[in-house]
């Protein structure tokens, strides 16, 4: 095909699904595309990348179009797919020790559903060890840089998900947002990154964090193709009990006029530790939002300042629970040797866990231990019961609630690895939506003096996706285009790999 | 001394629900099988997977809670309970802590002449853990009984003798069996009793450290080691010493408890609340069905057997035999007396299967080469109802039955068993052995009454157990008089 590949031209994926249909590109054009892109990587966000496969998958594509049968939404799309998620074939590692060389003997539900749509999952992204992390840093491999600048954090978990696709090594990757392990990642690089309601989309095949927040959700260039991969993904599943029979539904690709009458609710509390440049753009925001015709509400949400600290009580309390099978006998890492079970187990997760993780194992197994489960735990239920009922109070009196993503834009790699406290604010705008199970999404709104990308957040009412993306579809399109900001992902891409070929 | 104290006893019985599946996934349960022959992700504990709760479980254990008359709570929530073990793939259990299923019962049981109550605290379900098989320096684990349906039983301590709690234990398996929840298996382990244990002195309010003796699989084993274990508490407390708050073993050889483990704190599990699975909620209506499913439970029985005429003595060992009430109610159709045919499985049925010589396979006895339904009994019983064989006979035609198979009738036929009434034959036999047996003659004669029955054995065992013996001791009754012919 003569065509140029169109990753610098910034198509949605169901534009280049139409181009696919036309013939203006094959699956394995864009495919090996991709590939060579991802292979060619120096941001060190894949962790395992399966070319062979994906070019078997690409050329069945092509072929099932030649035999002129029916085709998914997603046939031929590349997607990376974050490593504590499992596809079939790849390992999953979790980006920790531990797992090193796990083979998953099933397949997450969310990632079945997106390949029977088409898409062609090529590899497993880099992240913070277990998705505890808001840096990419605690990765057993090596951290992922932010392509708009090296030197500085593309923000986490899904750290590799959000690199991979700012820096168009794909079009979407999915990633999961447990404190906002999506949308802050999404914001530091630019891209769009969507957590749904806690209960959309199935859990089964992701390794669990700390379950009552663990969410699947997309990483894309636009909000469409952000709602398109959600819309596949989301549904009932008889593999986790706690999926919603809800109808999924997702507002027309071309809906931009959800915003006149729209009752937006803003916040100033928040926004006192903000870095000024967000804030800036915050108030541009909703300036650029009552013009269009929403109706700004001003909103108070008292128990959101305890929101981190009731978060980082209730997260490590799961994760202990949930990572305590990582105990040297049935999989994962066992130490070399040891004389006890005992000390096969402990010596194995001390031997198999980064730093980080043991950090959050011992908060969580201080915080449910007999005595002090009152104390913790009980008491961080409470606070997360009033912060559910400062949304619905909320959300009685707007359609959907706008913070920044994150309090400041991108921090430089080391900058705080060794300050637990403040790497946990990054999350401070994100995890009143896990605590409280709600629909968020952060859309790329400009950049700071430094040239770094600013993330705004939308949240909605449980349930009211349909809402939540339109009002962020029609917000996106009063934006400014910015394909130079993809521009330069792209030539930060080409400044670290010579080699790569010319798209 | 002993009797100024007073025993405190509480159970927890885990029992084995018969499911088909697992607890939480698909995998089969079948107790024979290759070890980690049924394993799945789920019982081995791989990261990604989500608990998917078993019907048929919660329907079982609802059972279970509507035959100890519990209040099923319509909201109940999950549990995890953390510790560290080889056998316990995930590093927690799933069970239920602070919302169990079923609350608030009570059971009935019978002990000497009459019924008991024993309070239940609690029923919850939970998953078994795997097994660990130690052998020497290495241990191999087996996940196949891992996250097999269980149901914890808790009774308040309201039991007061090692009699008690092994009768409680009983009626609890009796009635679990009887409602289909559990195959009662004591061998294999379908139900595990532990029994909590204190003492005190009469008059006492407050409680003594109790004792937990674990892993008790027989109601021996549980009268036994409670026995032994109260002694030694009494025993210990009398010279002084401390009785601990710990965990303790029936060495069944040494027919002692030994320590397992001391609770100097009780154990520390972080329960947390299961993310993976919401709350369990069930509708009045669901809940009815589940009655609607429940059989005739045991105290309907011996109430039901009582009035057909069997003591309470019998109705209780009726019931407690595994498959003979079911046998019984199979053979009264043909219009067998209900005591009568009691008795007939006593004197039959009960010595065979305790023999080897037949098993109990749904209301039929299977013998090496034939199968007696239940309605061969019954016709047995009718037989003898009728006179037409004696005793003697039935249980000769029951024997050919065990060996061949085959009814009554066909036995009788073939083999000339039909009671002799033949007054002319039989008045042959009687003078036959009058004159054998003068000496008892001339002292039945004097007035020794008893020798009649003597006399009835000496002719039924000429006639080969064929004559009517009524026929017979009438006949020697009313036998002539030696010394009047003379």
């Amino acid at each position: 095909m003569s065509n140029p590949l169109p990753y610098t031209t910034q198509p949605s994926i169901r534009e280049l699904v139409e181009g696919l249909h036309r013939g203006d590109w094959r699956a394995v054009d864009v495919v090996e595309a991709a590939l060579q892109r991802a292979q060619q990587d120096q941001l060190n966000a894949w962790l395992h990348v399966d070319a062979e496969a994906a070019m078997r998958h690409a050329e069945q594509t092509d072929a099932v179009r030649r035999a002129q049968e029916t085709l998914g939404p997603l046939a031929g799309i590349p997607i990376g797919v974050k490593d504590n998620i499992h596809v079939l074939g790849m390992p999953t590692t979790c980006a920790s020790r531990m797992l090193q060389g796990y083979m998953p003997p099933f397949q997450a539900a969310a990632m079945t559903r997106l390949q029977k749509a088409g898409a062609i999952l090529i590899g497993k992204t880099n992240m913070d060890e277990f998705a505890m992390g808001s840096s990419g840093e605690f990765s057993f491999a090596s951290p992922t840089r932010n392509p708009w600048r090296p030197d500085r954090a593309p923000g986490g978990s899904s750290s590799g998900s959000a690199a991979a696709v700012a820096s168009s090594q794909t079009l979407a990757a999915i990633g999961t947002d447990t404190g906002g392990s999506v949308r802050q990642p999404a914001a530091f690089c630019g891209v769009v990154g969507f957590k749904p309601t806690w209960g959309r989309i199935s859990r089964h095949g992701l390794v669990a964090f700390a379950s009552s927040m663990d969410q699947l959700g997309p990483l894309t260039r636009n909000v469409a193709d952000a709602a398109l991969l959600y819309a596949i993904m989301a549904g009932h599943d008889l593999l986790d009990a706690t999926t919603s029979a809800a109808a999924v539904t997702i507002p027309r690709a071309d809906c931009t006029n959800a915003l006149p009458g729209l009752r937006i609710g803003v916040t100033r509390e928040l926004l006192d530790g903000v870095q000024p440049d967000i804030a800036r753009a915050y108030h541009a925001i909703e300036h650029l939002l009552r013009d269009a015709g929403a109706h700004i509400v001003p909103m108070s949400l008292p128990m959101a300042t305890h929101a981190v600290a009731t978060y980082q009580v209730i997260a490590a309390a799961e994760a202990s629970s949930n990572l305590a099978r990582f105990d040297g006998v049935r999989l994962g890492h066992r130490t070399a040797e040891a004389s006890s079970l005992a000390a096969l187990q402990s010596r194995s997760r001390a031997e198999g866990f980064g730093a980080e993780v043991k950090r959050r194992i011992l908060l969580g197994t201080w915080v449910l231990s007999h005595g002090y489960g009152d104390e913790y735990l009980s008491q961080a239920q409470r606070v997360r019961t009033l912060i559910c009922r400062d949304f619905a109070q909320a959300f009685s009196q707007c359609d959907v609630l706008l913070t920044p993503t994150t309090p400041t834009t991108a921090f430089s790699l080391g900058e705080r690895t060794h300050d637990p406290v403040h790497m946990y604010l990054a999350d401070l705008f994100t995890v009143s939506a896990n605590l409280a199970g709600l629909p968020a999404i952060s859309l790329p709104a400009g950049l700071d003096h430094e040239g770094l990308p600013i993330g705004m957040q939308f949240m909605s009412a449980p349930f009211a996706e349909e809402t939540l993306l339109a009002a962020a579809q029609s917000l996106e399109s009063l934006l400014p285009k910015r394909p130079e900001l993809h521009f330069r992902a792209a030539e930060t891409q080409r400044g670290h790999s010579e080699t790569e070929a010319g798209a | 001394m002993t009797g100024e104290w007073e025993a405190i006893i509480g159970l927890e019985v885990h029992v084995q629900l018969c499911t088909h599946s697992k607890l939480f996934s698909s995998s089969a349960v079948i107790v024979q099988a290759e070890p980690n022959a049924q394993t799945d992700a789920w019982s081995s504990g791989q990261p990604g997977v989500l608990p998917r709760l078993n019907e048929q479980a919660v329907a079982l254990a609802v059972r279970a809670g509507l035959a100890t008359g519990c209040r099923i709570e319509p909201l109940s929530l999950f549990a995890r309970k953390h510790y560290f073990y080889a056998d316990l793939p995930r590093g927690y259990q799933i069970t239920q802590h602070e919302h169990p299923l079923c609350r608030e019962g009570t059971l009935e049981f019978p002990l000497g002449e009459r019924l008991h109550t024993c309070s239940i605290e609690r029923i919850h379900i939970e998953e078994d853990t795997g097994k660990s098989i130690h052998r020497g320096e290495s241990s191999l684990i087996d996940y196949n009984r891992a996250s097999t349906p269980l149901i914890e039983i808790v009774t308040r301590p309201g039991l007061r003798t090692p009699d008690e709690a092994a009768a409680c234990f009983r009626e609890l398996r009796q009635v679990l069996v009887a409602a289909g929840i559990t195959d009662g298996n004591l061998q294999d382990g379908s139900m595990r009793c532990d029994a909590n244990v204190s003492v005190r002195r009469r008059g006492e309010n407050a409680f003594r450290n109790r004792v937990e003796v674990k892993n008790l699989n027989s109601f021996r084993f549980v009268r036994d080691a409670l026995a032994w274990e109260i002694q030694r508490q009494i025993a210990a407390w009398e010279s002084g010493e401390m009785v601990w708050q710990e965990t303790r073993s029936w060495d069944e050889n040494a027919q002692i408890t030994r320590l397992l483990r001391r609770k100097e704190k009780s154990a520390d599990y972080r329960y947390l609340p299961e993310p993976d699975l919401p709350p369990l909620s069930l509708s009045a209506d669901w809940i009815s069905q589940q009655t609607g499913q429940l059989p005739e439970l045991p105290a309907a029985s011996r109430a039901r057997l009582m009035t057909m005429g069997l003591s309470f003595d019998e109705s209780v060992q009726l019931v407690q035999a595994d498959g003979l009430l079911e046998l019984l109610d199979a053979a009264l159709p043909s219009g067998a007396q209900p005591v009568a045919l009691f008795h007939l499985i006593n004197a039959l049925v009960t010595p065979a299967l305790h023999q080897g010589l037949a098993t109990l396979q749904n209301t039929k006895l299977v013998t090496a080469n034939a199968v007696i339904p239940a309605s061969a009994l019954g016709e047995l019983q009718l037989l003898i109802q009728q006179q037409v064989i004696s005793h003697a006979i039935a249980k000769q035609v029951w024997e050919l039955m065990l060996r061949e198979g085959g009814s009554p009738a066909e036995h009788m036929t073939r083999h000339g068993l039909h009671t002799v009434r033949d007054i002319a034959a039989l008045q042959k036999i009687v003078a036959e052995v009058v004159a054998q047996y003068p000496e008892e003659v001339a002292r039945y004669r004097a007035g020794k009454v008893a020798l009649l029955g003597f006399l009835v054995g000496k002719a039924m065992k000429a006639t080969a157990g064929k004559a009517d013996p009524r026929l017979l001791s009438e006949l020697l009754q009313n036998m002539p008089d030696p010394s009047e012919n003379s």
